[in-house]
């Protein structure tokens, strides 16, 4: 069983099992979609003595893995005492990476850590995971290093962005999965936090999700499967409708959503000290105290974390307040609905919504009203518009990319441009 | 607890053990099985699955959620069990 299975004592005591942790802001990429706008250190990280007791804390309250992000992790010159001190608490470590440098050295140091598991991200093909992740040759890195990887003892996964740049390639990208030999492939939708906010020709609409499921099911079940790939859709991949029993880890053993563990059974963690109850809610909103001044489990008895643990029906609102899953979906992912809307509760990126509109020939259209102030975990604001679905816009048909193979790079480029808002 | 439909594979919510479900995307009216097995066990189950044939009711199985994982989106995928 994975240690991120939910028993049913996890279920009595909602403490945390699983902290993502960015040990560091340093990054040697520059993601167009970072929604931490990583790349210099933040000013006050914590010192190695103070990483090593939030681990025995960590310990402490019950977590049993701890995935170790950026930044990038391995910019930390200590990143191999920090994941050494986890596997020796007891805890899995795990580590997600762009891996633009992850060198032999570095793959030593993890192999000697206890590191379990390393999970590459891979935001399309060549040129178009290059253009997102702001550095040429960074795709050819990724893929060499997950060739190495494949040498060593450390489990191998892949993990994807989707979004207007990386659907068309998601076919492509698949086939070269089965070809590395990974175990699992996690997708998430690129949300508008961080640089993704100021770049809204980049995010899919809601609409877009029609597209987006079926071709999730075809390569699941006609390429993930047969090659014994493991796929993960994030949690804010969803939810219900027809596609959920096919998609949803455990589906076919009747598993589905239950609803946003942030706070629950899921902690995140800034590389300054701050904890919330998830690494990607915004940090304004969702900061539950600093590590510095008060105790892991201090921080889970106060607020905003207390409240997270205790959600009801009586955050949703609009759509998902009428929707026949809101008592069991509480509207999804917190992260997803609260960098949209600039709150919880409501979430436009739902299947389930995009079904039901298209069955009264509607859909959903997310228009920008307001930037994000340029910090690390910041939101904008968007409107939902509610249209007929053969209205036009200007973003280019997801369709006519797949049938012109691919995107020139004048349009990579213009579609990842800045918005000026 | 939900369970899915037999013609469509969403997800739909029994209101009352042993009632007729309708499946919220497709519209097809079904009887999770486990509530099927009860009326078995009672007695009244050659009749109850009469009735649902009948009513051109499909049976199907409940929804457990053996192994709900959590799983945040920088996350690794979870399928890296220790052992
Ligand atoms: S509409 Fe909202 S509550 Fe309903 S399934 Fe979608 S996200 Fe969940
Ligand atoms: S906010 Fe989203 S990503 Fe974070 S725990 Fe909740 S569902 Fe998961
Ligand atoms: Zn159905």
């Amino acid at each position: 069983m994975s240690v991120r299975a939910i028993t049913p004592g996890d279920r009595e005591t909602s403490g945390p099992i699983y902290c993502v942790w960015e040990i560091t802001l340093a990054c040697d990429l520059g993601c167009r979609h970072c929604g931490s706008r990583a790349g210099q250190q933040r000013p006050e990280e914590l010192t190695t003595g103070e990483c090593l007791e939030v681990v025995d804390q960590l310990a402490k309250v019950g977590v049993r893995e701890v995935t170790l992000i950026g930044g990038e992790a391995y910019l930390r010159e200590d990143w191999g005492v920090i994941a050494a001190a986890i596997d020796e608490a007891g805890m899995i470590c795990t580590i997600t990476t762009g891996a633009r440098n992850l060198t032999d050295e570095r793959l030593e140091t993890a192999v000697r850590a206890g590191v379990t598991a390393i999970s590459i991200s891979l935001d399309g093909l060549g040129g178009t995971h290059d253009a997102q992740r702001g550095a040429r040759g960074s795709f050819d890195a990724a893929v060499d290093a997950a060739r190495r990887i494949g040498d060593t003892p450390i489990r191998l996964g892949v993990n994807t962005q989707i979004n207007r740049l990386s659907l068309p390639e998601l076919d492509g990208l698949t086939a070269l999965l089965v070809e590395l030999g990974v175990e699992a492939w996690q997708v998430q939708l690129t949300v508008p936090m961080g640089r993704a906010a100021d770049r809204p020709g980049l995010l899919l609409q809601p609409y877009d999700l029609l597209t987006l499921f079926p071709l999730l099911v075809w390569l699941k079940e006609t390429r993930l499967d047969p090659a014994g790939i493991v796929f993960h859709p994030a949690n804010n991949v969803g939810y219900f409708g027809p596609y959920e029993a096919r998609l949803r880890r455990g589906g076919e053993r009747g598993a589905y959503w239950r609803g946003c563990a942030a706070g629950k059974y899921v902690l995140g963690l800034e590389a300054d000290g701050t904890i919330k109850g998830c690494p990607s809610l915004p940090t304004t909103a969702y900061a539950g105290g600093n590590l510095r001044d008060i105790e892991v489990v201090e921080a889970l008895t106060r607020e905003p974390l207390q409240r997270m643990q205790g959600r009801t029906t009586a955050d949703l609102w609009g759509f998902c307040q009428e929707c026949y899953y809101g008592e069991i979906c509480l509207a999804g992912c917190t992260w997803t609905s609260h960098a949209v809307l600039g709150r919880p509760g409501n979430n436009p990126y739902c299947i389930h919504r995009a079904l039901e509109h298209e069955k009264q020939g509607l859909r959903e259209r997310l228009v920008k009203t307001e930037a994000a102030p340029g910090e690390p975990f910041d939101v904008g604001r968007f409107e939902v518009v509610l249209e007929p679905d053969e209205a036009s816009d200007s973003t280019p048909s997801l369709v006519d990319v797949l049938s012109e193979g691919g995107w020139s790079r004048r349009e990579l480029a213009r579609i990842l441009r800045a918005d000026p808002t | 607890m939900l369970v899915t439909c037999p013609k469509c594979r969403s997800h739909a919510r029994p209101k009352e053990p042993g009632e007729e479900v309708e499946c919220p995307h497709c519209g097809a009216t079904f009887v999770p099985q486990s509530q099927a097995r009860k009326w078995l066990v009672r007695g009244g189950v050659i009749l109850g699955l009469g009735a649902a044939a009948a009513a051109g009711s499909a049976v199907v199985v409940d929804c457990e959620d053996p192994q709900a994982e959590v799983q945040p989106v920088y996350g690794l995928p979870a399928t890296f069990d220790p052992d």
